[in-house]
């Protein structure tokens, strides 16, 4: 008998699952997965119906919250890393960006119409960047366009022969023609093929600026 | 699709100023290209309908607030899925925007085919050949200018982290391009597809408000009309006869201490009548705890585990089996001319109740009688240890 106690005890924190820790019904790799984040007792009997008891009129004798843990929609491995390490927070780097260009704008003189680009290996990856900063931009009361300054292939082809430091004020050298009275480029980039870290610079007719 | 030449010119540039030199990209053996496959397929059918409640939320938007004063023709330039999810996913997305805004023609857009728009085209000239879309090409939007007035919708669909967000725009169809309207929405893995009516859409406020009234609605207590049919066990040896079936139609209340029922009780009363066999009443309780969850489910099936009691009085010529001497038939001959014997006794059970909606139930339960333990004319369908279920009983429930 004393060892069936034994036994019990032993396995009860495995069996008995109280918060997202591996055991039997979760490995590491499936917790991995999981995003959890910290509810206080109003949000969570709001946003969780009838899975969440209220609070007593009276007060509860503790306090509560709960934790709300969510698996990713994309399996862990399906996309390239660095590609996921962009997409899996888009929104959040989108809305960074757009604040730190709203900020760099000088405060004299009306604001500009941002024009956007992103340079990151995967097209498709900078194409879904773009976007989102867009709309961050557009979210913050910024005027936006969808126009996109070109170079041209030799521009490109002498670009490619300097350090990104001077490479990208030379390619705003070459933007800044393109650009109308009041329009402004904001340029998202990464300085490295396998860096997750987004660069920006600002390109206007006064010249380029690196965004911190 | 940006224009093919900017791409590869953004490609060059990027691939010319990174530090890092390029690498060649690591070789995917045919099994795991095929096992990626089938998981981009499953998490594509995974996202697809929260991907059409994100397009629903967007078209009821529009209908609610027109992005536009007067019904405007738009190009459907662009729609993306989450990146590494195929076209088939993109094709489905796309087809069930046209046909949300095809039944919404309050939002104001009207889809218009614009060739020159989407088609890919190439135009030389002094600074070089470029080869894009129309959308893209401030030449051909020139062209464009000077017909009726056009925008163009851009829909991209990513998966971040639990979340899938919808980013639309619209752009004027002009040389400068300017964003006129712009809306992000999101969603989220842990909130169920909505399925909404396509021809009566709602928001996911409305929906969840909707869901949340019905589970509210029901009330604390429901009228229970039951049909139960209890079985006796034959004993496996000796000369006892075990008491026929017994068909009971019950009825009373079944109460709840929340909206969510996760625990119920219950108490009905109940008769059987066999002619020329037995009569009988019966008052019943019992204690209902939710096994699928927490919240009882308005959509989809529940299981409840049940533990009851049950105070039951039979009389008639059919019930001499409840007693603990083994009836025989000189005992079943002999007793035709006396008084039809009468029988009070109590049964304790627990059972399994599968709940198929909030109206209709059927349950299985195994029953033990104290009183009868040690009778000779019942057989225990279950036994631990010393307790014997002598009963089986099933029944079907209707609730109102």
């Amino acid at each position: 008998m004393e060892w069936v106690l034994l036994a019990g005890l032993l396995l009860a924190p495995v069996l008995a699952r109280l918060g997202p820790a591996p055991g039997l019904g979760m490995d590491r790799d499936e917790l991995r997965a999981l995003q959890c984040e910290r509810l206080a007792l109003e949000a969570a009997v709001r946003e969780e119906p009838g899975r969440v008891r209220p609070g007593r009129e009276r007060g509860d004798y503790m306090d509560r919250s709960a934790l709300r843990c969510r698996q990713d929609l994309v399996p862990p491995g399906l996309r390239p890393p660095r590609d996921e390490a962009v997409l899996s927070t888009l929104g959040a780097q989108a809305q960074a960006l757009g604040a730190r260009a709203v900020a760099s704008t000088p405060r004299a003189g009306p604001p500009p119409t941002w024009l956007v680009q992103a340079h990151l290996p995967d097209p498709a990856v900078a194409e879904k960047l773009r976007v989102a900063t867009q709309l961050a931009l557009v979210a913050q009361g910024q005027a936006v366009s969808d126009r996109r300054p070109l170079l041209s292939p030799h521009q490109v082809e002498a670009l490619a022969a300097l350090p990104p430091a001077q490479a990208w004020p030379e390619a705003c050298r070459a933007w800044a023609p393109q650009l109308g009275p009041g329009e402004a480029l904001l340029v998202v980039l990464v300085l490295d093929r396998d860096e997750t870290a987004l660069h920006a610079g600002r390109c206007a007719a006064e010249g380029w600026s690196w965004l911190s | 699709m940006a224009l093919l030449s900017r791409t590869v010119t953004l490609l060059a540039l990027v691939a010319g100023l990174c530090a890092a030199p390029a690498r060649a990209a690591t070789p995917v053996q045919a099994a795991q290209e095929q096992e990626l496959l089938r998981v981009r397929a499953e998490v594509a059918d995974q996202v697809q309908l929260l991907a059409y409640d994100l397009v629903d939320e967007l078209v009821l938007g529009w209908s609610q607030a027109p992005p536009f004063a007067a019904p405007t023709a738009v190009v459907l330039a662009q729609v993306t899925v989450p990146a590494g999810l195929g076209t088939g996913l993109q094709a489905l997305v796309e087809n069930h925007l046209v046909a949300a805004l095809a039944e919404h023609p309050a939002a104001g857009l009207q889809l218009v085919h614009c060739p020159a728009c989407t088609a890919v085209v190439v135009r030389s000239g002094p600074e070089g050949t470029v080869l894009g879309r129309g959308v893209d090409d401030p030449a051909v939007l020139a062209e464009l200018a000077g017909q009726a007035q056009r925008h163009a919708l851009f829909v991209d669909i990513e998966a971040e982290g639990a979340s899938l967000v919808l980013r639309a725009r619209l752009t004027r169809l002009e040389p400068d391009l300017p964003i006129t309207w712009a809306r992000t929405i999101s969603s989220a893995a842990g909130v169920p597809a909505l399925l909404r009516d396509p021809t009566a859409l709602k928001t996911a406020a409305q929906a969840r408000q909707e869901y949340l009234d019905a589970l509210r609605g029901r009330g604390p207590v429901d009228v229970p009309v039951r049909l139960t049919l209890r079985s006796y066990k034959r004993p496996s040896a000796g000369s006892g006869t075990a008491p026929p079936p017994f068909l009971w139609l019950q009825t009373g209340v079944e109460l709840s201490p929340t909206p969510a029922r996760a625990w119920t009780g219950s108490l009905v009363l109940g008769y059987s009548y066999m002619p020329q066999a037995y009569q009988g009443i019966l008052a019943q309780t019992r204690v209902h705890r939710l096994l699928t969850g927490r919240v009882r489910s308005t959509t989809r099936p529940d299981l409840y585990a049940f533990v009851g009691a049950a105070a039951i009085q039979v009389w008639g010529d059919a019930v001499s089996s409840f007693q603990d001497e083994a009836l025989s038939t000189a005992d079943i001959l002999g007793a035709a001319d006396e008084l039809p014997p009468r029988r009070l006794f109590g049964g304790l059970h627990l059972g399994l109740d599968l709940r198929l909606g909030p109206h209709l139930g059927a349950a299985g339960f195994l029953e033990l009688m104290p009183e009868y333990t040690d009778s000779e004319n019942l057989g225990s369908y279950f036994r631990i240890g010393d307790v014997r279920f002598q009963a089986f009983g099933t029944e079907v429930t209707a609730c109102f």
